[in-house]
């Protein structure tokens, strides 16, 4: 894995964790935090601290540094959680998601001084018992000296390997001379020599790696053999009690001669085979040794040595857990030969290389040992690897255009399948309930491959809170907001391209439909006005809401605007609905002032563009005085659309189904003639304009009046309603997107082709451009009349 | 010496168990990973005897750093086992707490990989 790969796993972690902290801080801020909401912030930031260290993000990691050193104050309960606290660690997280961006490479690096010194004044204060709240607030405003990083640490010498090690906060100098302190400290050791401290250079290092060496208090240490007879078992001594006590004393094992084991089958339970080594070190006395091995004098053979080289505990200890809970009591009993293979080499301990053997296990436990010469005897079984690796987390990465080209031919997968039944069936053969399984069996993988790709929704979410709290502050406005359906999933694409379009609803909802909250109070509702944001799967479709429960549209103001700009002719009855929508018409904007929230060049009609492109669609129902809300319905994913097949003389074309209003069959009184070519349908006392497909297309052969076709009223972006004039519907199915433009050329009017059941190709119409290059030939057409 | 060690990394952050990996297997460590001191406990429960050394965070969600080491401590076959705390943490505190709980030593992330390459050799023999 390379380095680049590892960032941007941390780039993914700190994804999560500021949507964690972000999760956490509203709850602070609604008052539903408890003991886990607070821990869970603190691990969020801490967790990017610790990677930002890692990769040398500084400025990251030096703000996120002064973030938790407040977060640790809350957790500890040193302080309590405020309206004041609260905000400063909102702001503090949006500086926190600033510098991620930053390291990330999308944006610059924030301007943290003023938040980062308000944290380390708060921090400050906490320390030194001061409570933080107003008074702090006014010395915000002034000028806060900012150290430059977190304060060096105080190491207890004893303890830090970091210290052994030289820590890499030390300078390299101070590396350099605990580098020479240690290995000084290994030479004595190794030539048996005192490790007091001495005159040489860096004397205290010296003295502080001696003693947080283990055992290597005495001048020297005991060397114990010992072999328990066989009379040791029978006269009912237990030896394993006399090594435990062996152990109290600080001693442990060296090695282990099983030579003299027998196989299992030919050994005796009441006897005694093993001999051992051990070493205990030079504070214990010789006598201390000696008593415990008084009662069973006769039955064991006991030597002990001085030796000179003092012995650190380590290697042996891991490798043999001699003393497991409930060992076996009769060493003889549990005790199994070991290969030789597996015996490991002990170096450096004693003057000679030490053979250890494990010797067992729990009860249960077969003798494993811990590493050999060769493969380690107890690598991790196939099972184990499996759930290291699930510990990592169960995901593969995979290249965006390998799952595009599976989706791909997952589709081609469901066409082929359909030609199949159609073929069948045309032969009169009957295999329906292979061809059931199989229509089930495609679909499922066709789902599957969809769902790899989805992503759920949260990650666009997510930046909403921030969007509202800037929105806040810019407004003088309080909004709470909430959220739900996070979780659901849709296509990475269609999440990816929501932000913009979501941001700008957002925007609008604040800033035009929220009022402010001295006008709510005079309207008898509550200062602070709700925005709810929510997502949920309906009938194959993503649906999206955006609901607030501000004033609603202003149905005259929009009217009149709409006149005024020529949109709509003066005197036009228009239903309350049709008004409303018309704040999707390109350039138009309500703002009774321009504001700079939502008065960004961007309309009303680009939201809708954009949610268009997508495949989706987006409505408003408003209530005035009540509130407004946006509704997106966006489908699963780009790849697959729901459309409506229609014949159209020798054609077969897709007319996606988002544009599709109604269609109906007209009667003669329906369809007016506009001078020599142009026709128009009267909708329910609204005149649309007919589009004569067969002529657009090019098709030959097609129905010539309408009385004789099916028109389809679509809604287009640029022209408002307009009416497709078809011989006939053949279906309405969903269908897989093949891009024209890639196998052949752009073509004015088409979107793209798909694979019907029957293996033929058919076009999927562009209905924007196919109407408004009508349109343009044609010459304009009134949109209301 | 051709022997190789064995470590456990216990860490929540994805990147620093990766970061973890790379430094040390392209050292010769054999490595196994867990996320939080739970999974750690469950990993050495089937795997335990094959672990030499283990290196945890501290701040961890379900169990962390100081409970994994007292858990382990607990158990016979891991009281002598090595354990290195590796953490973003460095007050005397937290150290004082990681010591009485049982670990071996302290070595404050961002880490050095030969650093801890040798403070791994070194506690490990």
């Amino acid at each position: 894995m390379t380095n680049e790969e590892i960032q941007n796993i941390f780039f993914l972690e700190c994804e999560e964790a500021l949507a964690q902290a972000e999760e956490g801080l509203m709850a602070c801020r609604a008052g539903e935090a408890d003991a886990d909401t607070v821990n869970g912030i603190f691990r969020a930031v801490h967790s990017i601290k610790g990677g930002a260290g890692a990769f040398s993000f500084t400025l990251l990691q030096a703000f996120t540094h002064k973030f938790e050193t407040v977060l640790s104050y809350v957790r500890d309960g040193d302080l309590p959680l405020g309206e004041t606290l609260n905000a400063l660690m909102l702001r503090a997280f949006d500086v926190l998601a600033d510098h991620v961006a930053a390291v990330r490479g999308e944006a610059d690096a924030p301007d943290d001084a003023v938040v980062g010194a308000r944290l380390e004044e708060v921090a400050e204060r906490v320390a030194a018992g001061l409570p933080i709240g107003d008074e702090a607030e006014e010395a915000a405003g002034e000028t806060i000296s900012i150290p430059d990083n977190a304060p060096a640490d105080d190491l207890g010498l004893d303890f830090d390997l970091d210290d052994l090690m030289g820590d890499l906060t030390v300078n390299a100098e101070e590396a350099a001379a605990f580098e020479a302190a240690a290995a000084e400290v290994e030479r004595r050791m190794l030539a048996g020599d005192s490790v007091e401290a001495g005159p040489a250079a860096g004397t205290d290092m010296v003295a502080a790696i001696a003693s947080a060496a283990p055992e290597a208090g005495g001048h020297h240490g005991w060397k114990l053999s010992l072999r328990f007879l066989d009379g040791a078992l029978a006269n009912g001594s237990e030896p394993l009690l006399m090594l435990r006590e062996l152990g109290e004393l600080g001693g442990f094992c060296l090695s282990v001669d099983a030579d003299g084991l027998p196989p299992l089958d030919a050994l005796d339970a009441e006897k005694a085979f093993l001999a051992w080594t051990w070493y205990v070190p030079g504070h214990v006395t010789k006598g201390a040794i000696e008593e415990i091995f008084d009662f069973i004098d006769n039955e064991c053979e006991l030597k002990i040595e001085a030796v000179e080289a003092p012995v650190r505990q380590g290697r042996v200890a891991i490798a043999l857990p001699i003393f497991p809970v409930g060992a076996p009591a009769i060493v003889a009993e549990k005790a199994t030969p070991v290969p030789a293979a597996k015996k490991a080499v002990l170096h450096d301990v004693m003057n000679e290389p030490v053979v250890i053997e494990p010797v067992w296990e729990g009860p249960s436990s077969p003798v494993v040992a811990t590493a050999g010469d060769t493969v380690p005897a107890a690598a991790p079984t196939a099972p184990a690897q499996a759930r290291s690796v699930g510990s990592i987390g169960q995901t593969v990465r995979v290249d965006l255009a390998k799952l595009d080209k599976l989706i791909d031919t997952v589709g081609e997968l469901v066409i082929a399948q359909a030609m199949m039944a159609q073929r069948l069936a045309g032969h009169g053969l009957s295999a329906m309930d292979e061809m059931g399984m199989l229509d089930l069996l495609t679909r499922d993988i066709q789902e599957s491959t969809m769902s790899i790709r989805a992503q759920p929704i949260g990650s666009v979410f997510s930046r909403v809170p921030r969007i509202v709290r800037e929105l806040e502050a810019d407004t003088g406005k309080k909004v709470r907001l909430t959220m739900s359906g996070e979780a659901t999933e849709l296509d990475k694409t269609v999440v990816e391209r929501l932000g913009e379009p979501l941001t700008h609803l957002i925007r609008n909802a604040v800033d035009h439909g929220i009022e402010t909250p001295d006008v709510r109070i005079a309207n008898g509702k509550p200062a602070e006005g709700t925005l709810h944001l929510s997502a949920e799967q309906r009938s194959g479709r993503i649906v999206i809401s955006i609901a607030d429960d501000g004033a609603g549209i202003n149905r005259a103001v929009v009217l009149k605007k709409a006149i005024d700009k020529g949109l709509v002719a003066p005197g036009a009855q228009l239903s309350n609905e049709e008004i409303d929508n018309l704040i999707f018409a390109p350039g138009f904007s309500t703002a009774e002032k321009i504001s700079n929230i939502s008065g960004r060049g961007v309309g009303m009609d680009v939201v809708r563009q954009n949610v268009k492109d997508l495949g989706g669609r987006i409505s408003i129902e408003s209530h005035p005085g009540k509130g407004c809300v946006f509704t997106l319905a966006l489908p699963l994913t780009l790849a697959i659309a729901d459309g409506m097949i229609v014949t159209v003389g020798d054609q077969t074309v897709v007319i996606p189904l988002t544009h599709v209003l109604e269609s109906l069959r007209p009667e003669e009184s329906d369809v007016q003639h506009v001078g020599k070519d142009l026709m128009v349908l009267n909708n329910r006392g609204r005149f649309l304009p007919i589009v004569r497909l067969d002529d657009a297309v090019g098709a030959l052969g097609g129905a010539r009046v309408p009385e004789d076709s099916v028109l389809i009223v679509v809604d287009t972006e640029s022209h408002g309603q307009a009416v497709l004039m078809v011989d006939g519907i053949v279906d309405q199915r969903q269908f897989v997107i093949k891009s024209l433009e890639a196998h052949y050329q752009p073509v004015t009017g088409v979107a793209g082709a798909t694979i019907l059941g029957d293996g033929k190709v058919a076009l999927i119409l562009d209905v924007d451009a196919l109407v408004a290059d009508n349109f343009t030939r044609n010459g304009p057409v009134l949109a209301a009349a | 010496m051709s022997e190789t060690i064995h470590v456990l990394t216990v860490d929540d952050s994805a990147s620093m168990r990766a970061l973890l990996r790379a430094a040390l297997t392209s050292r010769g460590y054999e490595v196994s990973q867990a996320v939080d001191g739970v999974a750690a406990l469950e990993w050495l429960d089937g795997n335990g005897e094959a672990v030499d050394v283990i290196v945890t965070d501290i701040n961890m969600p379900r169990m962390d750093g100081f409970r994994l080491i007292e858990e382990l401590r607990g158990q016979a076959r891991f009281r002598d086992c090595p354990i290195l705390v590796l953490s973003t943490e460095s007050s005397d505190e937290k150290k004082a707490r990681a010591r009485s709980a049982g670990a071996t030593g302290w070595i404050v992330k961002p880490f050095d990989a030969d650093k801890l390459d040798s403070a791994l050799r070194r506690i490990t023999h």
